[in-house]
């Protein structure tokens, strides 16, 4: 019965963002495929050309802005307190008008006890949020999913299960329901919880950011779930999974894509153990998994090639997932490989469903989402390149020597891919079967991350400023 | 006495080539900048070309290695599997097991023998991208001196029996970097210096302290104070001696700024800021700075790159700031300069060359094999070599113009030591053996 609800609003689901120009999540839309069917966007602007506004934001800042309903709403820190009554570190989200960066509300979250072990200080809130009508789903620092209102109390009315705010002024979160995966669940995570929710239909799926111990590197209680299904109303849990168990390599920073395969809906999970893996959203059935690391050879002395996991998201097209693997970009540069993997298996469909791979030479460490495009791969590496592969063979075509590191997943809308570089750089490209940069852009303060598109805006974020850029 | 070891301090710094490069007494070797005068290097090998012997060692460190006549002085953990392992902290899952104890071992630089090995000190363990023993020894072909992450600084002679041995933290309270401590001492002036420059764990000062190297006792100790916080206070640079005028100054860079220190008193001479324009709170310094002529250049993470005048006095941001780039950084590996050109080696592999009067770039961000670089390169004999973290040394022509004369991999996945220079022999230390590399 469950089952037949959830196929019968996923067909609906897969059109949760309420304008077609609204960008409500990480990539945009379940698939995680970060293509924009928008119009018209800037090619080229610098700090006095084409920056409709600026909001500040805390002082560092991880997270990516979305767009929905006329708002924009991104993770940062509290190192520039918009309530003066809250001071000191903290895990913020705010949320700005979209039209004039007016500051509307925020969400403030106290650090955990335990510190940069499980919640890194000033790293603020790296979770984008994921906006589903009126509801913003986010992990918070304290490892925590979050459901709140998107209007806050500006509606005039206090949403609940949750209504004991300790903060309910008009520029304060309404706090629907949490979840507070560390104790209720037992998760611990490396660092940071940072997964991005995803909502299809009644249900939020999110990585719980189970990771090993910062000091011993194991992980502390292989039993917590790494894969979440949670009802969107009532904040319960429907489903959990911990399929890699004691076998995460580090972190799970990664976020759950959704996709519907010769009518089969899927939802896939990237896991800590480089394995992918795919479930029945409404049930937490296993489809099928692949091991992304199949590929690495061991070592003269038995240990594995490296330690890569799954960082990037995966994407769904068509009867295809692609995804490429990866490691905490802090580790440096090493080789990886590029994944395109058929998703109408069953079981373990490591040696079954490979369709193709790029692996050592011809591809590094990414935790870049590709984005899929008119049969083209838009791909990035984590050491400084942005390449350009066929879908159907997996045939590079070309690949772009960036000179500096990229963190950020390419986006492809009017004609072209907009990619961000940690020299602060968002580097504009014909979309299209040969290398051509049209622009090279700079604002102030900007490293790493991914640009959103919505309604004719580009929206950058630095670490401690939002930049609307639209012509 | 003490005046001709002040004296040989002095040659070896000011006048290292004449020394002919036979050896390499610390980190940056003779001339303190990573450059040597010897000939006849080899331009190509691999693990079966030009290597006059490789020998194991116990286990991976950042230090590098320090000769002076026969002997070479190798810092280590002891090997893993000998009782328990060190504990894996904070640090990258990457990292191979290793002992807790930390050695000092001396190798024959003929044949690789090995002649001794000491323990300094238990306590290893691992943290960020290193462990316990990333300072690298420091000779004067009397005695050799040995510094480690927890704190231990030893005295040794020759034979490597234990002179004097003090404990750091002990004496001054516990290090408090994000990532451990790393620092190499510098011997300079009938001193031994060490600078603890920390903030991230701790709310002790940051300081600089100069022993005797003969007896242990302390010479000066130095508050270097700094308005940076959080982590920024933090950093892994060694200090380096810098001619100006009449007087040298010691470099000392961290907390946002680089100072000049009185070698004699460790007052402080002057100081230029211009590192952290953003007042990033996570603005650790790793590389150490580089003197030049009359220039000092240093960089802190993602840049900018700085180059200042020295020889100032006081707060010299506003009139010795020569110039910065913003488009190039280097975070762990330190620059190399013959005085006309500079190469900043960034860490993704991007090897740039500047003028070092101006900071015009004859060539900039050049891409080197793919990888990561955390040794700093060496210039000498006509060639300058990059060591990758795999191994992969590229030998690039000195000059305005980018040119690869080489590729040269070894066997191994986590080099982080730089290449050190003895006659006509490159010493380079993987993770799992010490090479000495010539043409045969």
């Amino acid at each position: 019965m469950k089952r037949a609800l959830f196929v019968a609003l996923s067909a609906a689901a897969a059109l949760v963002p309420a304008r077609a120009d609204d960008w409500p999540m990480y990539g945009g839309r379940p698939d995680r495929n970060m293509v924009s069917g928008e119009k018209n966007l800037p090619e080229a602007w610098d700090a006095a050309k084409n920056v409709r506004w600026t909001a500040d934001l805390g002082t560092e800042t991880f997270s990516n802005p979305v767009v929905a309903g006329g708002r924009v709403f991104i993770g940062t820190n509290n190192g520039k307190p918009r309530d003066p009554g809250v001071r000191g570190d903290r895990g913020v989200v705010m949320c700005f008008s979209a039209e004039d960066g007016k500051f509307l509300w925020q969400a403030v979250h106290d650090k955990l006890p335990t510190g940069s072990a499980e919640d890194w200080p000033k790293i603020g809130i790296s979770s984008t949020p994921c906006v589903a009508g009126d509801r913003v789903y986010y992990v918070s620092n304290r490892v925590e999913l979050v459901c709140c209102d998107a209007l806050g109390f500006s509606d005039g009315e206090n949403d609940g299960p949750l209504k004991d705010e300790k903060r309910a002024g008009e520029r304060d979160a309404d706090f629907v329901w949490t979840l507070d995966m560390r104790k209720d669940l037992g998760v611990s995570p490396l660092n940071a919880a940072a997964s991005s929710p995803l909502v299809v239909g009644d249900l939020v799926f999110v990585l719980t950011g189970q990771g090993v111990d910062d000091e011993k590197r194991t992980v502390k209680n292989p039993a917590a779930p790494s894969f979440l299904a949670v009802d969107r109303i009532t904040g319960k849990v429907v489903w959990k999974d911990s399929s890699p168990g004691d076998r995460i390599l580090s972190g799970q920073w990664s976020s759950p894509a959704y996709g519907v395969v010769e009518g089969r809906p899927q939802v896939a999970f990237p896991g800590g153990d480089g394995w992918l893996y795919a479930f029945e959203p409404g049930t937490g059935k296993p489809l099928w998994k692949f091991n992304c690391r199949a590929h690495e050879k061991l070592k003269a002395d038995g240990k594995p090639e490296t330690l890569n996991n799954l960082v990037a998201a995966p994407v769904y097209a068509g009867h295809r997932v692609l995804i490429a693997v990866g490691d905490n970009p802090e580790n440096g540069d090493s080789p990886g490989c590029l994944r395109a993997i058929d998703a109408r298996g069953q079981g373990d469909v490591t040696k079954s469903h490979e369709l193709w791979r790029l692996a050592g030479q011809e591809f590094g460490c990414s935790i870049s989402n590709v984005a899929v495009h008119e049969g083209l791969v838009y791909t990035a590496e984590l050491g400084g390149f942005l390449g350009c592969v066929e879908l159907e063979t997996g045939k590079r075509l070309w690949r772009h020597d960036l000179l500096a590191t990229v963190w950020g997943s390419p986006v492809v809308a009017d004609g072209k891919v907009y990619l961000r570089t940690e020299d602060g750089h968002v580097v504009v490209f014909r979309a299209g079967r040969e290398a051509r940069v049209l622009a090279t852009n700079s604002l102030p303060g900007l490293i790493n991350g991914t640009v959103t598109v919505s309604n004719g805006v580009l929206y950058i974020a630095g670490q401690a400023k939002l930049y609307a850029v639209g012509r | 006495m003490r005046r001709a070891s002040a004296l040989l301090g002095a040659c070896l710094a000011l006048c290292g080539p004449a020394w002919g490069g036979e050896n390499w007494p610390q980190w940056r070797g003779p001339s303190h900048n990573g450059t040597s005068d010897s000939a006849g290097l080899p331009l190509t090998w691999s693990e079966t070309q030009n290597v006059k012997w490789k020998v194991p060692l116990p286990s991976w460190s950042g230090a590098t290695p320090a000769i002076w006549g026969d002997r070479i002085f190798v810092a280590s953990p002891s090997a893993a599997g000998s009782g328990a392992d060190a504990p894996a902290g904070r640090t990258m899952a990457r990292l191979k097991p290793e002992g807790q104890d930390l050695l000092l071992l001396c190798f024959s630089r003929k044949d690789g023998r090995q002649l001794w090995k000491t323990r300094l000190c238990g306590g290893n363990s691992q943290i960020g991208k290193q462990n316990m023993s990333s300072p690298s020894p420091v000779t004067d072909g009397r005695m050799v001196w040995a510094l480690t992450g927890t704190g231990v600084l030893t005295g040794l002679d020759l034979e490597g029996k234990v002179v004097w041995q003090e404990d750091l933290q002990k004496k001054y309270g516990k290090f408090g970097l994000l990532w451990g401590y790393g620092a190499s001492p510098l011997l300079w002036d009938d001193k031994l210096i060490v600078p603890v420059m920390h903030g991230m764990h701790t709310d002790d000062p940051c300081y600089l302290v100069a022993f005797d190297p003969k007896t242990g006792k302390v010479a000066w100790r130095v508050e270097r104070p700094t308005d940076a916080k959080q982590e920024s206070p933090d950093s892994y640079a060694t200090p380096v001696p810098m001619k100006a005028g009449d007087r040298t100054d010691i470099l000392v860079v961290g907390g946002d700024y680089v100072t000049g220190h009185d070698p004699k008193t460790g007052r402080e001479v002057w100081r230029c800021g211009g590192f952290n324009p953003k007042g990033s709170e996570w603005w650790r310094t790793v590389c150490s700075p580089l003197p030049a002529g009359d220039m000092v250049f240093g960089c802190t993470k993602q840049g900018p790159f700085v180059a200042c005048r020295g020889g100032g006095r006081g707060l010299v941001t506003k009139t010795h700031l020569a110039w910065t780039s913003a488009e190039v950084a280097c975070d762990v590996p330190t620059p190399v300069s013959d005085g006309k050109y500079l190469y900043v080696l960034g860490d993704g592999g991007f090897m740039t060359c500047f003028d070092p009067k101006t900071g015009k770039a004859f060539y900039q961000k050049q891409r080197l094999p793919r990888g990561t670089y955390s040794a700093s390169p060496l210039l000498a004999d006509g060639k300058i070599y990059v060591t990758s973290e795999r191994a992969r040394t590229t030998v690039l022509a000195p000059g305005p113009e980018f040119k690869v004369l080489a590729e040269n991999p070894l066997d191994d996945d986590y080099t982080l030591s730089s290449i050190a220079v003895s006659g006509s022999d490159l010493f380079i230390r993987t993770s799992a053996n010490l090479y000495c590399i010539g043409k045969k």
